[in-house]
This record gives C-alpha cells, sequence and structure tokens, in this order.
C-alpha cells in the first residue's frame, strides 16, 4: 500500500480538528456543570432560605459560576479550531461562522456579570444600600432575568454559527453526513428555540427541551473529531 | 490594507501600536486610579452617590476616557496582529480576537457606568426611596467592577498567547514575552480569586496586577521606541 504523505496545512488542520473535538466536549461539561449544579444548590424558598442555602455552599457556587465563565472563553478557543478545521472547504463561511460563534462567546461571557451579581445580593445583602427582603429579591430576580435573557441571546448567536459549520461539515463530509445533517437541524431547532424563550419567556421550562438535539450533536461529532479526526481531500499518494 | 502589502511598514504598525499602547495605560490609570478610586466607595452608596454628583465632568472624562480607550484597544489588536503574523498566524489571530473579547465585554459594562450617571441625574427612580436609588447607583457601578474582571479573563488568555507569540519572534526582546506571560498569569489569578475566593483576592491585590503594568507599559515604551528589528521581520515574513 502506498504510503500517503500528510502535507503540514493537513495535519495542521488535523491538529485543530481534535482540539475543537475535545473542546466541544470539555465544554459541555463545563456548561453543564454550571446549569446543573446551580438550582439543585439553590433550591426553592424565598430570599432568606435560598441565601442560607448559598452561603452554605457559597465556594461551590463560586466554582459554578466560575465554570459558565469557562465555558465562554473556551467557546472562542473552539470557534477558532472549527474555523482553522473547515477553512479550506469555504474560507467566507467559515470566517461568518467564527464571527457568529464569538458573538455568543461575547453575550455569554458579559452574561456571567449578573449571575456574580446575584450572588454577591445573596451573601452580602447590605451591600448596595438599606433594601427591604422584598426588593433585594426583586433585584436578584432581575440579574436571574438579565442573566436568562443574556443566554437566549448568546444562544442566537450560537445557532446560527454552529449551523454554518455544521453545513461545512456537510460539505466537506469531514465527519459523516448522517451527524453532520444531524447536526444542522438540531442548530436550526435551537435557534427558534432560544427565539422563542426571548418571546414566551413564560414556557422557557418547556421549550428549553429543543436544545437536547443540539447537546447530542455536539457531544457525538467532539467524540468523532477527537477519537477518528477529520481526512482532508488533499493528501497526497 | 494587509500587513503584505506594499505600503505595510512594520516599524511604522509598531510605533502607531506603540503610542496607541501609550494612551491606553494613560487614560486606563487615569479612569481608575483619579476617576473610580476617588469617587466610589465600596459599600458606602450614600456617599458613592454624593461624589459623583459633586465630580460629575470628572466621572464623565473617566467614562469618556474608557470608551475612547476601548475603540483603540481593538486598533492595537489589529496592530499587535498584523506585528506577530509572521510568527504563527493563526495564534496572532487567536491573540487578537481574545483582545477584541474583553473589549467587547468592557464596552458593556460602560453601559452600566451610564446607568448609574442617568439615574443620578435624574434624582430618584419611581418606587425606590433617595437611599435606595444611592443603592442602585452602587450596585450599577459593581455591576461594571465585575464586568470588568470577567473581561479580564479574556484578556488574560489573550496575553499569554501574545507573550508567547513574542518569545518566540527574533524581532522582539524576549523578555518582553516573559514580562507578558506573568502578566497574563496575574490577570487570570485576580480574576479567578476574586470569583472563588475573594479574601485570597484581597490579599493578592495589587501585586497580582502588578506584573501587567509592568509588563504592558515594557511592551509600550519598546515599540513606541525601538519598534522591531526590521531585518529580522522581514526574514521571518518572507519565510510565513
Amino acid at each position: 500500500m502506498t504510503e500517503m504523505q500528510v502535507l503540514p496545512a493537513e495535519r495542521t488542520q488535523r491538529t485543530y480538528a481534535r482540539i475543537a473535538g475535545f473542546l466541544y466536549l470539555f465544554l459541555i461539561v463545563t456548561y453543564m456543570a454550571g446549569v446543573l449544579t446551580l438550582p439543585v444548590m439553590t433550591g426553592s424558598g424565598d430570599f432568606a432560605e435560598i441565601a442560607g442555602k448559598i452561603i452554605a455552599s457559597e465556594q461551590l457556587y463560586r466554582i459554578a459560576l466560575s465554570s459558565q465563565l469557562i465555558t465562554s472563553v473556551g467557546t472562542v478557543l473552539l470557534a477558532f479550531s472549527l474555523y482553522q478545521t473547515l477553512k479550506p472547504v469555504n474560507d467566507d463561511l467559515a470566517r461568518m461562522a467564527l464571527y457568529w460563534r464569538l458573538g455568543d462567546a461575547f453575550v455569554g461571557g458579559a452574561g456571567t456579570i449578573f449571575s456574580f451579581m446575584s450572588l454577591r445580593l445573596y451573601t452580602h445583602p447590605d451591600y448596595v444600600g438599606p433594601f427591604s427582603t422584598e426588593q433585594l429579591q426583586a433585584l436578584v430576580y432581575f440579574t436571574h432575568d438579565a442573566h436568562g435573557v443574556t443566554l437566549d441571546a448568546a444562544s442566537l448567536f450560537f445557532t446560527v454559527g454552529s449551523t454554518l459549520f455544521f453545513y461545512l461539515f456537510f460539505k466537506s463530509r469531514y465527519i459523516p453526513r448522517l451527524l453532520s445533517a444531524f447536526g444542522i437541524v438540531a442548530s436550526v431547532l435551537a435557534f427558534f428555540m432560544g427565539f422563542a424563550s426571548l418571546i414566551y419567556p413564560e414556557y422557557a421550562t418547556t421549550i428549553q427541551f429543543g436544545g437536547y438535539p443540539i447537546l447530542i450533536a455536539e457531544i457525538t461529532t467532539g467524540f468523532w473529531l477527537l477519537c477518528v479526526g477529520v481526512r482532508p481531500q488533499t493528501s497526497v499518494a | 490594507m494587509t500587513a503584505r502589502g506594499a505600503d505595510f511598514s512594520p516599524q511604522a504598525y509598531a510605533r502607531a501600536g506603540g503610542l496607541l499602547y501609550l494612551y491606553i495605560i494613560i487614560a486606563a490609570m487615569f479612569a481608575e486610579v483619579f476617576v473610580r478610586s476617588k469617587l466610589i466607595i465600596s459599600g458606602d452608596a450614600s456617599t458613592t452617590a454624593a461624589n459623583i454628583l459633586a465630580h460629575e465632568t470628572l466621572f464623565g472624562f473617566g467614562l469618556a476616557a474608557d470608551v475612547l480607550n476601548v475603540s483603540v484597544d481593538i486598533g492595537v489588536a489589529l496592530i499587535l496582529y498584523a506585528l506577530l503574523r509572521p510568527v504563527d498566524r493563526n495564534l496572532a489571530l487567536l491573540a487578537a480576537w481574545l483582545r477584541v473579547a474583553f473589549d467587547v465585554i468592557y464596552a458593556v459594562c460602560l453601559l452600566f457606568q451610564f446607568v448609574a450617571l442617568r439615574i443620578l441625574e435624574g434624582g430618584t427612580v419611581d418606587g425606590f426611596d433617595p437611599h435606595q436609588t444611592q443603592g442602585l447607583v452602587l450596585l450599577a457601578m459593581k455591576l461594571h467592577a465585575a464586568g470588568y474582571l470577567v473581561g479580564l479573563v479574556f484578556f488574560g488568555f489573550g496575553l499569554l498567547v501574545l507573550g508567547y507569540l513574542i518569545w518566540k519572534s527574533d524581532y522582539l526582546p524576549r523578555f518582553i514575552g516573559a514580562l507578558l506571560l506573568i502578566a497574563g498569569t496575574g490577570y487570570l489569578i485576580n480574576s479567578f480569586a476574586r470569583f472563588l475566593a475573594p479574601p485570597v483576592a484581597d490579599a493578592l491585590f495589587p501585586w497580582s496586577l502588578l506584573p501587567g503594568f509592568i509588563a504592558e507599559l515594557a511592551l509600550c515604551l519598546w515599540l513606541l521606541i525601538k519598534g522591531v528589528n526590521l531585518a529580522k521581520w522581514q526574514e521571518r515574513a518572507r519565510a510565513a
């Protein structure tokens, strides 16, 4: 069998593909660590009850918030890695996808500000002045809502970028076409989910199930890129 | 305009970058040391509100300096990308994007300063008494501070990549690359310590940020005075 000579550019592309695979999986872990642990720690109750729970697990709460920030920073690296992997397919589309995913990172990163501020209000309620418990509760709701809105806004950037990246995977056949087609459909579904959450926030709990397909698509793609990698067409015999 | 066009002069870019960086350092120090540190009293909403109202013009100048700072820093990001592209185009692009990420997040934070100013100019907020209105002002300023810390995480990672690129380049001194690596680490330690363990962050402040000031000032002055080693830059650019 003739040995394939792998061009240096192709080697770089394959390396970035594996990095993207790792980051897909790593960022899902960091994102879910925040999303899943925070509600479990706070549970339900009035302002004082929730504040007590948070103070009792403050360190863990802070780690969960920080993991959300790590997700935003990691998204910059993921977007960059995906761009490097897919730019040989169509540089303009890959660059556009990169910009959309960067928008996701920027907006998501900005949104974590509100999470840290709500933590401050719970742990130091006299922090900003003489507010009643009801007013503090209202301020906390404001920060939660603001964070929620930024997440929904970030998801619009994320889903457009994700749709473009999966389209490029589909065109390139770097990953199985079935997987990339699923990724396209899942990304579009997640786009409408994010949009619907902004317009109908009262149905957010139901609407969020629209995010599961993209989660499955990203986990599967992450494993594929990390374990199998990509085989660009430019390898020379 | 591309970095490889016939008109591209790395020395001109370096000197322009140094000049813009000098503005950023001066403006940032002015806004933080002479405006925010003097006017904003942590935990004291009444004094903070009174200070801002009594020095409204100064507060406005600080805000304007910060807004211009963000715009100028995007220019610095582009210049550094153009200068370091011959080392590794991909990493230079990554460093630029991480820096722009900080700029975007910080621009969002500046909105909170605007909000604080608008609340004070309006006098009161419906449903809140004057003390509580002052509390809302302090909350807005604290949101600004929290956002700055979030942005510095992106900036810190960007400095790590920038420091690595300068270390690997032949046309900028390695010691600046090393200083930037330390600076990036310092920014990350400062931000994550503030998120995870505020008492530790208090103990480390301001030493965790001092490397940042030294490294960025060193890079600024080197670019302004010495520029790049032109022969080595051109050699690297040809090979890239």
